[in-house]
């Protein structure tokens, strides 16, 4: 897998090197820097380096020392949907002399903290984010459990969310993050991470590297979910999608040239506090291409608005009590400008350890397939981005149900303030591979905040 | 640890320095006792402190009791006294838990969910001896520790390992029901002695159970026991139970080939709080007795079998098994008195040695092993022990389309019964399969089950294992809220381990939110009958009618447990906040959204599918109005009773679904309180509750109690033990300590009579006796019936005599000595026992009758057709006719009872109950004059009046004038050429008395006690909270403002007294409606029920006129269809609503009362609203129907007899008849009376007087009569026969009543 990933990312960048524009430096002004549909945004910056951008101000000098090498095999391991990635800082983030209220937000990478204070080689960031849905609009056949924001109308909190990340000195962070819920208060990330000269390595709760629409923030989503072919999950928290999201282990990420690596053991499980309740780990592994220079998360432009071209593949083992999970993707994504391309394909297959004998038709391993292919557009101005999918699982259990569907779906978003005042409209058609359909079309509206 | 001395008490708290080490061992050594033991080894020690105890939610043992203990698990035995368990005595095993290291279950704080267990043989277990001066090999009960430190080498001595720990228990042979006496009247060895240890070895997680029983007067000191022998032949014999213990001893003796033998084995006890499993039949063992009884099988003569029987538990799991590979036999199942018999002895008579063989102790060797939860995990030990070699099958349930493992899952091996290729479509295919073996019939074949992730396994990766037997087999897996797994084949290799992953059954939800008519959220109950076909009735309004769906539902079948619910029912959720969720298997539903009966349904058609809930909005609104009442509940049981299982917290939701507004705990012989619960659910501006009891005597009936006083430190909280054991035993020389026998034999302790049961609740009530309510409960459920164990006669207000079975309790034999007519309440009905409430008729018994043998010789008959012809008779006994009522002759009063009362000169005519002149000796007819006839119920025979019509005669009889001078009256025999409007008698009973027939007829004596209906729930489904209820007058309609105390005083009645405290007359009744679903209400001159109203002014010819009116309200989803208006238990008007669902029904009446003897006599009237057609709605499925008839104490004593396989015990014991029991809920609601003044003293009496057997101080006298018939005496038997008959004719014509009077 991983040969194969860097043939065609190599081929890929030899194809693309020569039609990629210069990168244009900018002045010190931020202003212009966003002013610029050219200019290369830091505030996107946090995947990887991009050398021929320089950051505006003093704080920004602070914000490319993080732009190494590991910093993109950062998002890749334990990125997180959060405005949590790019939370680092030197001793104290400043308010840029000259710049002030929305003006200085804007000046900001699209997810650092806005708040840090620190002292010694101590850093403390604390960072938040709330997502309030409401549905205007839901077919009567709409279920609960379709993993859907619009499960019923009305208003609801989608997330709560309160954390806080920081630096300790011998290069070693923290992060913690929160996420309150009608059940109360749920762990989403708890991890230490220390830089190696070589690799960065993670202990605790963070995203398994599996799937790049899984590890793409919530902040930055397009539609209010997910494909649910990614993390598509009942309400009682049964994970139908095949992205395994997050669980608590160890990993370690690298970077070598354009290539971004990152593997890891997790107990496979997602109930943090009770350890290992498989009697086996999930191991798993993802490599990325960045042939064009690395590409951010984030819905703003990047690099300037040069074509930034993302190449992944994952696979992960897990080695349940009752069987082996195999699964395995490959996923693409294409910046250029206000344009955003992507699409990732999904496929798992479970084998039970030992199966017994079984009448014929009864499936002893399930495969599951999905497929999302996603178009978006920023308008002129770069407030609105318009967006549309189409994506598709399917879950060979021998139960043709609601799981087993296709949809289509179109949304806009208005992203002020440097996409951390964020509001969205949404369309949802889904159709279901098996008889009977179910009317569960909907129109969602969330409004987001976040710092 | 050495014996400590026996506490004479159960609960007496020892301060002393062993105390203190106990606590500080409680502390920090959780385990170990005091610290003197090494850690593993086997010890047994006096419990000192509450915090060594077991625990649990059938846990019993106190201070003062015996523990048992190692590193694995931990027993309980009791001290010397009473059992506090459904046992009687002490030295019962009561406790068994495993240990616990997981930190939330300390010494104290265990997970016992075991009954009891004592040893038995011949029915007779360890105890006293109702006569201390019999012989015994011991001479008391006495519990020690076996001090096995001071006695080296004793454990393996005896065949134990070393280590081990044991705990003695010897005692004299006693009944653990006194009626059990007349079992010895057939030859039965019952005079027994026991001596049995309970052995636990180090390291085992099983107790040994080893009994010594000694044939008292034949045993031999220092001869070697003798090994009885395992039941194997006996069952492949096809011995039955009395083919053992009575064998030939009923044969002529010439004929008499096997002597009368022995069967030992146990009272083994689960309780309600296990489900209980045997090997082939699984969880469907308890129900397969009961359809055995319902088609009329011998379950006696053919008793079931098992290699073992297991109870499973949440956490825990108990196997019974005898030591050495051999069935256990149950022949009775019925929950409380369950018999297991794993030994035993037959002689032939020409045995010498054999017979020579009860000389020594007959020893027989038990085990009882625990597990973690599961079948599996508990019988595996018995295999360790018995060195048996299985399979085992292991493995892991994910769930499909996720891979998650699933942790409580049950995973069933059930036997293979195709060929390797085929397969079954489902679970239920695979069972008929093996239904369908011609090796085993009617065995579903389910071997064994496991869960997964047991109790103590930490990882909830949804693991299971255990021991198999080998060969091939279907694994099936059922989980929580998911269909059934498809069958998958497995095979099982001989001491090889299996490992399989299997996939579970599909998951559904079904989500809800349910409002009121306010639009707030509401307390409702959600039923989900289905999963159906496309073509059942699904949805709509529930004016449609709902078919009798008798199946199960398709992921329940009966082998994999769950129990039985009717009507198809899935699923059923309380929600006390209006909001949640069901889990049911994917398919389609039929949900009934209810509130009791206040409320309408909202019934909808939910559709499930696989992984997705489903969803649904209702509304409940209220369509009765009840102001002025509060709706209450006074029989119901729970978590303290060890007969249920139910917790505060679902009970409370339970009540609060059903609409009640009022609940009061009756656990058995124990005090609950449900007032914390309610507390902490935050509920209590909804519900009020108050400390309540049912004291359970076994054989005197059961009685209620509320409010009481709660003693959190008491044993039992406070209840009143109506044993006496632990107060009086060893104390009948003390001068100041009160008699407790009653008289009878010095040394004896005899139970509480009812009147001192009745005074001590009285005592106990924590608002004063005045305030305190006392009920009689269920007083015609046989054995457990007051009435019926009094024998308490239904025609006449006096008493029958007690007969062979009630006979043998010194109470019973004197009931007019002890029985009370003072308790404040009577239960009118009492759960679904429709049967109990109305007296059946000639028509209505032989009608039924025919029609279900009819019926059942259909081959084309299916369940619901035989349930269909107990539906429609049971509703024509519950419906009067004013002929029916007439032929009960409310108004007949017996002028005498005995010779006594009748003076010199005259006696007591047995034919009219009159004094007459005595007539002349006689033999027959002729020597009598002319209108005479010769009666030999008089003895000698004497000439009495000749009758001229039935009333002529006692109620049981009819007047036989086909020679118009020499009328007779003939007991009525219930056959069906007789009076078919008269009530069905025989042997002087009826078939059933009708507990409102007999409130009625006590009424017309001045016996007034409120009527109730009470649900004596022992469950949330088959017999739900508040169903039937009462309604209580109330000055607020709050519940949360209810006063408890003044609920007290609506339910009481008021008496004016004499100077003696003697009753003179009500003046104010119980202000009580009920019902099981119609709200009813009565006005007589404008005043409502319990009021005594002054007659109106008479007439020109005397005669009064009374106008009254019913009101009857009830909700939209059931029909009332008739009401009936009594007076003085005559039926003087009946009225049907213009159609069954209008919802509210006034009948206004008048009633006239006529001068006797130029006096009115007081009189009362009662209202009764039904729904009786079969095409009105029942209550179903908001009520489940009654499935099953009943199957108890006295039903089983019937069937013990008709197994004796012998022709003439046959022929003088018919079986008894069969009634209608198999029934839905009909709506059925009864007013207590509004009392009319009218005979101008003060009050109201009753108007036929007080009652006749009514006991007064200095009235002596013996009943005239047996109800039992003169048996002839066959002219051409031999002397043997002769002999035989004798025998039986002694036992029989004291009158074989068959546990009650049916």
């Amino acid at each position: 897998m991983g040969r194969i990933a860097i043939a065609l990312c190599t081929a890929v960048h030899a194809a693309t090197a020569a039609a990629q524009p210069e990168p244009q430096t900018t002045g010190n002004d931020p202003a212009d820097a966003a002013a610029d549909p050219t200019a290369t945004s830091p505030a996107e910056d946090e995947g990887g380096p991009v050398p021929s951008v320089e950051p505006p101000t003093a704080a920004w000098r602070e914000w490319s020392a993080e732009t190494d090498a590991t910093h993109g095999a950062r998002r890749t391991a334990h990125s997180d949907d959060d405005a949590s990635g790019a939370a680092s800082a030197g001793d104290v983030a400043e308010r840029p002399a000259g710049l002030a209220g929305p003006l200085w937000l804007e000046s900001q990478a699209e997810d650092a903290a806005l708040i840090e204070v620190g002292r010694g080689g101590f850093t403390f960031a604390p960072q938040g984010m709330i997502q309030i849905a409401g549905v205007p609009w839901l077919g009567d056949g709409a279920r609960l459990a379709t993993g859907s924001p619009a499960d019923q109308p009305g208003f609801r909190f989608r997330r709560a969310r309160l954390g806080a990340e920081g630096a300790m000195p011998l290069d070693v962070k923290w992060e913690m993050l929160a996420e309150f819920d009608s059940g109360g208060a749920r762990l989403l990330d708890a991890n230490l991470r220390v830089r190696l000269p070589i690799v960065e390595l993670t202990a605790g709760v963070a995203k398994v590297p599996f799937s790049a629409s899984a590890l793409t923030p919530a902040a930055f989503l397009s539609f209010l979910d997910r494909p649910w072919a990614v993390d598509g999950r009942s309400d009682d928290g049964a994970v139908y999608g095949i992205a395994p999201g997050r669980m608590l282990g160890f990993q370690a990420a690298a970077s070598w040239n354009m290539l971004r690596f990152s593997a890891g053991a997790f107990n496979g499980n997602r109930e943090y506090f009770i350890g290992d309740d498989n009697a086996g780990l999930l191991y798993a592994a993802r490599v990325e291409c960045h042939p064009l220079g690395d590409l951010p998360d984030g819905q703003l432009r990047a690099g300037g608005g040069v074509p930034l071209l993302r190449l992944g593949a994952s696979y992960l083992f897990n080695d349940d009590a009752a069987g082996d999970r195999h699964a395995a993707g490959g996923d693409v994504k294409l910046r250029a400008g206000p344009l955003t391309v992507e699409g990732e394909f999904l496929w798992s297959r479970f084998i039970p350890d030992s199966a017994p004998r079984m009448p014929g038709g009864e499936p002893a391993e399930v495969d599951r397939i999905g497929y999302y292919a996603q178009v978006a557009v920023l308008l002129p101005g770069d407030l609105v981005e318009i967006a549309a999918r189409h994506d598709g699982f399917l879950l060979k259990d021998g139960v043709g149900d609601f799981n087993d569907r296709w949809g289509v779906a179109g949304s806009a978003s208005l992203l002020l303030l440097g996409n951390r005042l964020k509001a969205q409209v949404e369309y949802v058609h889904r159709h279901q591979w098996y008889e009977p359909q179910v009317s569960d079309d909907h129109v969602a509206l969330q409004v987001q905040g976040r710092f | 640890m050495p014996s400590l001395p026996l506490l004479p008490g159960r609960a007496r708290a020892r301060t002393s320095v062993l105390a203190a080490c106990a606590v500080v061992a409680a502390l920090f050594l959780p385990v170990v006792g005091c610290g003197n033991q090494s850690s593993g080894a086997a010890r047994a020690y006096r419990i000192e402190s509450r915090s060594r105890t077991i625990g649990g939610p059938a846990a019993l043992a106190d201070v003062g009791d015996i523990v048992l203990e190692n590193d694995v698990i931990r027993a309980a035995i009791l001290a010397e006294g009473n059992s506090v368990g459904p046992g009687m005595f002490g030295g019962s095993l009561v406790d068994v838990d495993i240990v616990r290291r997981d930190g939330r279950h300390p010494p104290g704080r265990g997970n016992d969910q075991f009954s009891e267990l004592f040893p038995m043989v011949n029915l007779i277990i360890p105890g006293y001896a109702e006569d201390p001066r019999a012989s015994g090999r011991f001479d008391d009960l006495r519990v020690e520790i076996v001090d096995t430190a001071a006695q080296p080498g004793w454990c393996e001595g005896q065949g134990f390992d070393r280590g081990c720990a044991a705990v003695r228990v010897t005692g004299r042979g006693d009944r653990i029901v006194e009626a059990l006496g007349m079992i010895a009247m057939l030859g039965v060895p019952m005079r027994l002695s026991f001596e049995t240890h309970f052995v636990l070895e180090p390291g085992r997680s099983y107790l040994r159970i080893r009994t010594d029983a000694y044939a008292d007067g034949r045993f031999v000191d220092g001869e070697p026991a003798q090994e009885l022998e395992s039941l194997e032949a006996f069952r492949a014999a096809g011995l039955g139970v009395f083919d053992v213990l009575v064998a030939d001893g009923l044969r002529p003796e010439s004929e008499q080939v096997w002597m009368p033998g022995y069967l030992a084995g146990d009272f083994l006890m689960f309780g309600k709080k296990v489900e209980i499993f045997s090997e082939g039949a699984g969880y469907d063992f308890p129900n397969l007795f009961q359809r055995a009884f319902n088609a009329g099988g011998d379950i006696l003569g053919s008793p079931m079998g098992s290699p073992a029987l297991v109870g499973v538990g949440d956490g825990v799991s108990y196997a019974y098994a005898s030591v050495t590979p051999g069935p256990v036999i149950v022949p009775i199942f019925t929950g409380a008195f369950t018999g297991a018999f794993t030994h035993g002895l037959r002689c032939r008579r020409d045995d010498e040695v054999c017979r020579a063989r009860d000389r020594r102790a007959m020893r027989y060797e038990r085990v009882l092993a625990v597990g973690r939860g599961d079948v599996a995990s508990a019988v595996a030990p018995i295999h360790r022990l018995r060195r048996a070699s299985p399979g085992f099958l292991e493995g892991h349930v994910y769930d499909r389309s996720t891979g998650a493992p699933i942790s409580g899952a049950q995973v069933f091996v059930v036997a293979d019964p195709y060929p390797e290729t085929h397969f079954p479509q489902n679970a239920d295919d695979l069972l008929e399969a093996n239904r369908r073996r011609p090796e085993k019939p009617g065995d579903p074949g389910v071997l064994t089950e496991m869960r997964t992730d047991l109790r103590g396994d930490d990882t909830p990766d949804g693991s299971f294992g255990g021991p198999v037997p080998p060969g091939t087999h279907f694994a099936i897996v059922r989980a929580p809220g998911r269909g059934l797994s498809t069958p998958v084949r497995v095979r099982i290799e001989l001491d090889r381990t299996t490992r399989v992953s299997l996939a579970a059954g599909l998951p559904g939800k079904i989500r809800f939110d349910v409002y009121d008519d306010t639009g707030a959220r509401s307390p409702a109950k959600l039923t989900f009958i289905g999963p159906l076909g496309n073509a059942d009735p699904c949805g709509g309004p529930p004016s449609a009618s709902v078919p009798d769906l008798t199946e199960q539902s398709g992921a329940r079948p009966l082998p994999f447990g769950g129990g039985e619910m009717p009507g198809r029912i899935a699923s059923y959720v309380f929600t006390t906040d209006g909001v949640g969720e069901a889990h049911v298997e994917p398919g389609r539903y039929d949900a009934w959204v209810s509130r009791g009966v206040e409320y309408s349904v909202d019934r909808q058609c939910v559709s499930v599918t696989a992984g997705v809930p489903a969803r649904v909005v209702a509304v409940v609104v209220r369509e009765v109005d009840t102001t002025g009442y509060v709706s209450a509940d006074f029989h119901i049981h729970g978590i303290n009773s060890y007969d249920a299982e139910t917790s505060h917290a679902i009970r409370i939701a339970s009540a609060l679904a059903e609409g009640v507004e009022m609940v009061t705990p009756s656990d058995h012989d124990y005090l609950t309180d449900f007032g914390p619960t309610v507390r902490a659910m935050g509920v209590g501006r909804r519900i009020a509750t108050a400390v309540a009891v049912e004291v359970t005597p076994i054989e005197i009936g059961h009685f209620l109690g509320f409010p009481l006083r709660y003693d959190e430190m008491a044993p039992q909280r406070g209840a009143i033990d109506w044993t006496r054991r632990d107060e009086c035993l060893g104390r009948e020389g003390d001068p100041g300590w009160p008699d407790c026998n009653h008289g009878g034999v010095p040394g004896a302790v005899l139970p509480l009579a009812p009147g001192e049961i009745r005074e001590r609740l009285l005592a106990l009530g924590s608002l004063g006796p005045d305030r305190t309510v006392t009920i009689v409960a269920h007083p015609r459920d046989g054995f457990f019936g007051y009435f019926d164990q009094f024998g308490l006669d239904h025609f006449e207000a006096t008493f029958q005599p007690a007969g062979a079975i009630r006979g043998q309790h010194p109470l019973l034999d004197d009931p007019r000595a002890f029985f009370s007519w003072d308790f404040d309440a009577v239960e009118l009905f009492n759960a679904k026992r429709f049967e109990m409430i109305r007296t059946p008729t000639v028509r209505e018994v032989t009608g039924f009758a025919a029609d279900l043998e009819r019926v059942r010789g259909d081959p084309a008959s299916t369940e619901a057709d035989v349930a269909g012809v107990h539906g429609a008779w049971a509703r024509r006994v519950l419906e009067r006719t004013r002929l029916e009522q007439n032929r009960m002759r409310m108004d007949s009063a017996p002028g005498c009872i005995d010779h006594a009362s009748c003076g010199t000169g005259a006696v007591c005519d047995p034919q009219r109950r009159m004094c007459v002149a005595e007539g002349v000796r006689c033999t027959a007819d002729d020597g009598c004059e002319a209108g005479q006839v010769c009666t030999s119920e008089l003895r000698p025979s004497r000439c009495v009046q000749a009758c001229r019509t039935d009333h002529d005669c006692r109620v049981d009889s009819f007047c036989d004038a086909s020679d118009p001078n020499r009328g007779r009256c003939l007991r009525r025999s219930c056959a069906p050429d007789e009076d078919a409007d008269a009530p069905c008698v025989r042997g002087g009973s009826p078939a059933s008395e009708g507990v409102i027939d007999d409130w009625f007829r006590l009424l017309n004596h001045g016996v007034v006690m409120a009527g109730l209906g009470n649900s004596d729930t022992h469950s949330l489904s088959s017999l739900e909270t508040g169903c039937p209820r009462n309604y209580i007058a109330s000055p607020t309609d709050d519940p949360g403002a209810i006063d408890v105390g003044g609920i007290a005083e609506a339910m009481r009645p008021v008496f004016e007294r004499d100077a003696e405290g003697r009753v003179r007359a009500l003046v104010r009744g119980p202000r009580v409606i009920a019902t099981y679903g119609p709200f009813v209400e009565l006005f007589v001159e404008g005043r409502p029920i319990g009021s005594v109203v002054p007659a109106p002014e008479p007439r020109d010819g005397g005669e009064v006129v009374v106008s009254g009116e019913v009101r009857v309200q009830w909700p939209s989803w059931f029909d009332v269809d008739r009401v009936e208006v009594y007076r003085n238990g005559e039926l003087i008007h009946s009225a049907r609503p213009f159609s069954p669902s209008q919802r509210l029904l006034i009948v206004p009446f008048t009633d006239t009362l006529y001068p006797e003897g130029g006096v009115i006599r007081d009189a009362w009237y009662v209202a009764i609203a039904m729904a009786v057609d079969p095409s009105s709605r029942s209550m179903s499925p908001v009520y489940t129907a009654n499935r099953h008839p009943n199957l108890g104490f006295s039903q089983v004593v019937a069937v013990t007899f008709a197994s004796i396989d012998d022709p003439l015990l046959q022929a003088l014991v018919p079986p008894p008849l069969p009634l209608p029991e198999q029934i839905p809920v009909v709506p059925y609601g009864v007013t207590n009376p509004v009392f009319v003044d009218a005979d101008g003293e003060p009050g109201f009496q009753g108007p036929l007087g007080p009652p006749p057997g009514r006991w007064e101080p200095g009235r002596t006298g013996t009943p005239l009569l047996s109800p039992v018939d003169p048996i002839p005496l066959a002219p051409d038997t031999g002397w043997d026969e002769r002999q035989r008959i004798r025998r039986l004719r002694t036992a029989l014509e004291r009158g074989l009543d068959c546990g009650g009077n049916r």
